[in-house]
Order: C-alpha cells, then sequence, then structure tokens
C-alpha cells in the first residue's frame, strides 16, 4: 500500500507491504534505511540511517499529531484511497476540515461572539466556552466567513461537538 | 507520655532519625510525638506526597476520594481509603462535616489539608479543632486575619512592612483624585471598582495626563461595568512576583526558607518556579526575609505559610498576600534547603519547636518546577480532558517528579487540571536549566494535551534562559514562545512515516478487526527479525 505524508508542505512518500513493512521511503534525502518499531501504545522507534527518534502519535481532527522531544508536528497522511477520492473531484477533505470548528472540551457555551454571515480572521474569537470553572475563547483556526453555527449559548456540549463552520476563500 | 523538648530537638537537628537510626530508636523517637495516623483532605499529586512523607515518619496515612477518584494514586498508596462523596468538590472534598466524621471513624489525630479545596477555610481549620484533631496548618484566626484582604493589608502595614501604594476608598472627587496620585507617586495605576481581569485598568505616566485619563476611566468603567467608581494603586514597573517561604512553631520561633521566583504566569496563574530567583541580591533576600518574618508573627503565624510580595524594577518590594497553607512549588525550596516541608509541618503541629536558627537553615544549587497541565497552551491554555494512554516519566540525577497520574487514569473536568510537577535540580541555574530542558524532551505523555512542550519553550527562551524577565513575560511574548515548540525538518521524514505506519495499522485494523498490537507475534517483531537475519 502507498502511502504520501504531508508536513508543512513537505512530501513523504512511502510503500507499506502486508506485512506491515515500511518497504521504501521517497523523501528529498535520497535513499534511507529504515528500522520501525512500536515502542508502547502511541510511541515508535524509528531508525533512520542510523539516528534513533522517538515518536509519539495520536490521531486528531486533521490527520496525526506526532511529536518528537515534545516538539509537534501535524502530520496529514493520503493512502492509495485518499488519492484516487482527490483525483476524482471529491474535494480536498483536509482543507475542509480546518473550517469546521469542534469543541476541544467538554463545557458549555456561555456566549457566542460571531453570526451567520460575518467574515472572520484567523484567530478571532468565535465563542467562549465554560469549562472546568474557567471561560475559554474559542478562535477562528482560519479566515473565511462563518456559514453554521450549530450552538446556542448556554448550551452543554461534548468533547468534539462540532462547533461552527467556516467557508474559507 | 514523655514531652523533652531538647531531646526532640537534638534528634530533629541531626537529621537522621528516619535513615540511620535502628528501628528500636525510630519507635522510641516516634513516641514522643501524638500523631500517628493523619486524615488527608485533599486529592492529586499533593495528596499523594504527604501520604510519601507519612510512610517515611511511620505514620499512617488516610486517604477520602470522590466517585471518580476510586483509582487515583491517593487512594491506592494510603494506608486507608474512604469514600466522601459524588463527583463535585462541593459534594465531596468540601464537606466539613463528612471530612471530620471519617477522621474520627478513622481514629485519625490529625488532618493535613493540603492546597486548594479547605486548606484556607478558616471553618475548617476551627471544625477539626473543635472535634479534638490536630489541624496541619495555622490557627483558625490566623487564616481568618489573612483572608480579609484589606484587614491583612492594614495589619501587614502596622507590621512596617511596606503594602502597594494606594486609596483603598473609591475615588470620584478630580482634585482628590490627583491630590492622591501625587501622594503616592507617578506612574500610577487607574483600576475600576467593578472591573477586574486587566479591564478597565489605565496607566498614568504625569500629572497632566491624569485629568483626561481620569474622565475617560470612569467613563469607561461605568460602560463596561455599570459602575463608574475607580480607585488608584501605585503602577510597579517591570513587576517581579517573588515569595518567601516561611515556618512557624509553636513556641514562638518563626524562620524563614528564601524565596521563590513566580513570574512565569499565564492567566494569573503560576506555571514555572524556582529558586534562588535570578533578580535576588543577599541584601534583598534578607530584608524580604525579616519583612516576611515580621507578616506571619503579626497574625500569630504557626506551621507552613508563603507571603507573596511584588517586586518592581527598582527593587522595591511590596506584600501582596499571605497564602496560609503549603503552596504547590514548595518542592523547589525542598530542593535547595534539603528540608521536607511536609514532614515539618507535621512535627510542628505535634509541639515539635524548629530544630534550627535562620542562620542555620541550609541553602546550595537552584531548583526549577515546571507545572504539567492538561491544557492547550496554544489555544490559550484552555484545559484538556481525557484518558492518559501513555506516559514516559523521565529520570536520572536531579529530577523529581510529584505526579497524581498513571496511564489509563481520565483527567476529567471536575478538578484542577494539574498533572504534577516536575522538578530539577543543579548545582547551578544553568545546570538546571539544561536538566529542566532535557527533562522535559524525555517526558510525554499522551491521551491529553499538556503544557510539557510550551514549558520546554519558555526555557529555551532568550529573557528566560538568561534570567532576564518579569510577570510581562508571557503576556509579552506568548507568540515568540509558542513558535519555539514547532517541530524541527529534521524530524519531518521519521514524523511522517510514524504516521503513516499508525495510519497502515488502523486500515488494517478495520479491515480485519484485529487487535492493534499483539506484542508477543507483532509483525514489527517479526520485521525487526528478518532484518537482523539479512544483515
Amino acid at each position: 500500500m502507498r502511502y504520501t505524508a504531508v508536513i508543512n508542505d513537505r512530501e513523504i512518500a512511502m510503500e507499506i507491504n502486508s506485512r506491515g513493512e515500511v518497504v521504501s521511503v521517497t523523501s528529498d534525502e535520497g535513499d534511507t534505511e529504515i528500522d520501525v518499531r512500536p515502542v508502547s501504545a502511541s510511541r515508535y522507534s524509528i531508525l533512520l540511517n542510523g539516528r534513533s527518534y522517538i515518536l509519539d502519535v495520536e490521531k486528531n481532527v486533521t490527520g496525526y499529531y506526532v511529536r518528537h522531544r515534545n516538539r509537534a508536528l501535524e502530520v496529514q497522511v493520503k493512502d492509495e484511497m485518499d488519492e484516487i477520492r482527490e483525483r476524482y473531484g471529491m474535494g480536498d477533505a483536509l482543507a475542509e476540515m480546518h473550517g469546521m470548528v469542534q469543541a476541544p472540551i467538554p463545557g458549555r457555551v456561555v456566549m457566542i461572539e460571531v453570526q451567520e454571515g460575518d467574515e472572520v480572521q484567523p484567530d478571532d474569537g468565535l465563542l467562549i466556552l465554560e469549562a472546568m470553572k474557567m471561560e475559554n475563547e474559542i478562535r477562528a483556526p482560519v479566515g473565511g466567513v462563518v456559514t453554521r453555527i450549530h450552538v446556542t449559548e448556554g448550551q452543554s456540549i461534548e468533547k468534539d461537538t462540532l462547533l461552527v463552520e467556516i467557508e474559507t476563500e | 507520655m514523655i514531652r523533652n523538648l531538647h531531646v526532640e530537638k537534638i534528634i530533629l537537628k541531626t537529621g537522621a532519625y528516619h535513615r540511620n537510626l535502628d528501628s528500636y530508636l525510630i519507635s522510641a523517637y516516634n513516641s514522643l510525638f501524638m500523631i500517628r495516623k493523619i486524615l488527608i483532605a485533599n486529592r492529586g499529586e499533593i495528596a499523594l506526597r504527604i501520604v510519601r512523607t507519612c510512610r517515611e515518619l511511620d505514620i499512617e496515612s488516610v486517604a477520602v476520594y470522590s466517585t471518580p477518584d476510586r483509582l487515583a494514586p491517593h487512594v491506592l498508596y494510603a494506608d486507608e481509603a474512604y469514600h466522601i462523596g459524588e463527583a463535585p468538590s462541593s459534594e465531596s472534598y468540601l464537606q466539613i462535616d463528612r471530612l471530620i466524621d471519617t477522621a474520627k471513624r478513622a481514629e485519625c489525630d490529625a488532618v493535613h489539608p493540603g492546597y486548594g479545596f479547605l486548606s484556607e477555610n478558616p471553618a475548617f481549620a476551627g471544625s477539626v479543632r473543635d472535634a479534638g484533631l490536630i489541624f496541619i496548618g495555622p490557627h483558625a484566626e490566623s487564616i481568618a486575619a489573612m483572608g480579609d484582604k484589606v484587614a491583612a493589608r492594614k495589619k501587614v502595614r502596622e507590621a512596617g512592612v511596606p503594602v502597594i501604594p494606594g486609596v483603598e476608598e473609591p475615588a470620584g472627587d478630580p482634585d482628590r483624585v490627583a491630590a492622591a496620585a501625587e501622594d503616592i507617586g507617578y506612574p500610577v495605576l487607574i483600576k475600576a471598582v467593578g472591573g477586574g481581569g486587566g479591564k478597565g485598568m489605565r496607566i498614568v505616566h504625569t500629572a497632566e495626563e491624569m485629568e483626561k485619563s481620569l474622565s475617560a476611566a470612569s467613563s469607561e468603567a461605568e460602560s463596561s461595568f455599570g459602575d463608574p467608581r475607580i480607585y488608584l494603586e501605585k503602577y510597579l514597573e517591570e513587576p517581579h512576583h517573588i515569595e518567601i517561604q516561611i515556618l512557624a512553631d509553636r513556641h514562638g520561633n518563626t524562620v524563614h526558607l528564601f524565596e521563590r521566583e513566580c513570574s512565569v504566569q499565564r492567566r494569573y496563574q503560576k506555571i514555572i518556579e524556582e529558586s534562588p530567583s535570578p533578580f535576588m541580591t543577599s541584601e534583598l533576600r534578607e530584608k524580604m526575609g525579616d519583612a516576611a518574618v515580621r507578616v506571619a508573627e503579626a497574625c500569630d503565624y504557626v506551621n507552613a505559610g508563603t507571603v507573596e510580595f511584588l517586586v518592581d524594577k527598582h527593587r522595591n518590594f511590596y506584600f501582596l498576600e499571605m497564602n496560609t497553607r503549603l503552596q504547590v512549588e514548595h518542592p523547589v525550596t525542598e530542593q535547595i534547603t534539603g528540608i521536607d516541608l511536609v514532614q515539618m509541618q507535621i512535627r510542628v503541629a505535634d509541639d515539635a519547636p524548629l530544630p534550627w536558627a535562620q542562620e542555620e537553615i541550609p541553602r546550595s544549587g537552584h531548583a526549577i518546577e515546571c507545572r504539567v497541565y492538561a491544557e492547550q497552551p496554544e489555544h490559550n491554555f484552555a484545559p484538556s480532558t481525557g484518558k492518559i494512554t501513555d506516559m514516559h516519566v523521565p529520570d536520572g540525577l536531579g529530577i523529581r517528579f510529584d505526579g497524581g497520574v498513571y496511564p489509563g487514569l481520565e483527567i476529567t473536568p471536575h478538578y484542577d487540571p494539574m498533572i504534577g510537577k516536575l522538578i530539577c535540580s543543579g548545582n547551578s541555574r544553568e545546570e538546571a536549566l539544561s536538566r529542566s530542558v532535557r527533562a522535559l524532551e524525555e517526558f510525554s505523555i499522551t491521551g491529553v494535551s499538556t503544557s510539557l512542550g510550551f514549558c520546554r519553550n519558555v526555557m529555551q527562551f532568550g529573557r528566560f534562559s538568561r534570567g532576564e524577565y518579569d510577570t510581562h513575560l508571557l503576556p509579552d511574548h506568548l507568540d515568540d514562545i509558542l513558535e519555539l515548540g514547532e517541530g524541527r525538518p529534521d524530524s519531518y521524514v521519521s514524523a511522517g512515516i510514524a504516521a503513516a505506519v499508525r495510519m497502515h495499522e488502523e486500515n488494517g485494523e478495520s479491515r480485519h478487526a484485529q487487535t492493534r498490537r499483539d506484542t508477543t507475534s507483532s509483525s514489527w517483531k517479526r520485521t525487526g527479525r528478518r532484518r537482523e537475519m539479512n544483515r
């Protein structure tokens, strides 16, 4: 199976065989010798041309959140199915995801700062979510137009509830 | 019971009774004390930390827990544990009657309140005492005296300790306000009576600006808070938040255990503390230490407490408040003095005199504490909840982790999101700093977002690493500090592979509904073996 990982516009393509082995990696760095082993629940050890990396991998809304020495990287991974979907014009699912603002924690919506139709800049406040006795401002991850607000003031919500949709330009 | 204070003092002074003396002597020494069993009216890392000292002193510990905390570490490690109610603190950890009933039922001699919850509630301290139990903390009257901020300010000023100059009565008449500002000395801060959290504040640098600023502040206060009243306070330039640890026995002795620098704060909450303060001079330390002792004496303080000060860039210091309990950041002081503060709290509550005079208190090296919160620094430090799926705690020379979690434990929205505290010590600040960076990079928690990476970024931020920072550090440089945590390009390839491998596992899982990892016959292990054979 072919996979392509995208990190900050850098593409790393690889082939993983049916036994789960990373057979080949294509990156800017040329040929690489790879050994991948799981260490614990979310942790992998990778030896890359002899260099040792410990990586903690977690899934999030837009892809994978990978940490190396507590430095964070957002990684999007496409498998063959994703590439086929993309080729047949099923839209850039990842980009769409960016405008879907979800609740990072469970809590109560105390104030909504935008209205449908409002234009927002990245980082503009969207709403205030009260959790653990603290008020947390939920901000726009991207700029665009607020197309839908899915919650009302006073509403209690679970983690990952879709709060606001922003259509990017 | 034989109580020989002189003997106690000698034994305490050797500091060796629980390490080198044989068990006969330990039991003989312990028989000098009344406290044999302590109820810990708290949860999380501090409850566990108190359990540990109890065990070292051969004192039995009794934990209490709310329904979701049944498997919390303090319950697992205490000698006994009792259920006291439901998840909300108001139905469990704040239930005074239930806590005291439990203490009596379990035949405890004393109650340790920890920090937070009921630790600064004079009614609780009073009820414990009325129930015939020892409260491991100050007298209820001292807690009450320091809890009333206006009364405390007055008491402190009378003790000859400076407070932040200001006009306490809300001011209205512009001429009187201007005169008061002259008295206080510019720059001054105009604050709205109804304001808070930095809103409705205005800095005035000169008398000329006063009239205009006053009317603007007043109308802003009116429109924002529906209350035009304002008051004045001296504006402190580049303020440091520095606190002094004090310890007082029941025999009239009060000492201080030096300072902790606590200027790294977000949302007005501390996140990194260190001792000594890089801003401190030995002259200032002596002056602030004396002042803190005077504050404690002014309210007949016993046990451990902390006097908080603001220090401006000219090294003028002003009393802020007194915390009448153990502080979250107390380990920093323990690391540089070698003194177990919880042990001292217990001994002092049991009438033991302090074993040292002020000048005998040891101090060496440097310690830095990073608070590990379940939170998202990049989302305005919003708390993060969920199950801890994986955890790797650093160790090695100079590392201390006071924690209260383990993998599989759920971080719930009911309580403070602090997971634990990482304290790194070294012979010098440089050593403590590089050790902190090393440990913060070794430390990994998955399942919830944490402040680990953020704390490392702060360690590596120039102003912090040079020791040139004040309380403006985080508010003024947050974006630059967050940026330091971005993954480096040399880890892109490995990160991409790890994520793809993870996706491949998930794909396989959904196709075959297999357990993702079977450690005994993992395909990864087979891969490894084959690779080795091929070599």
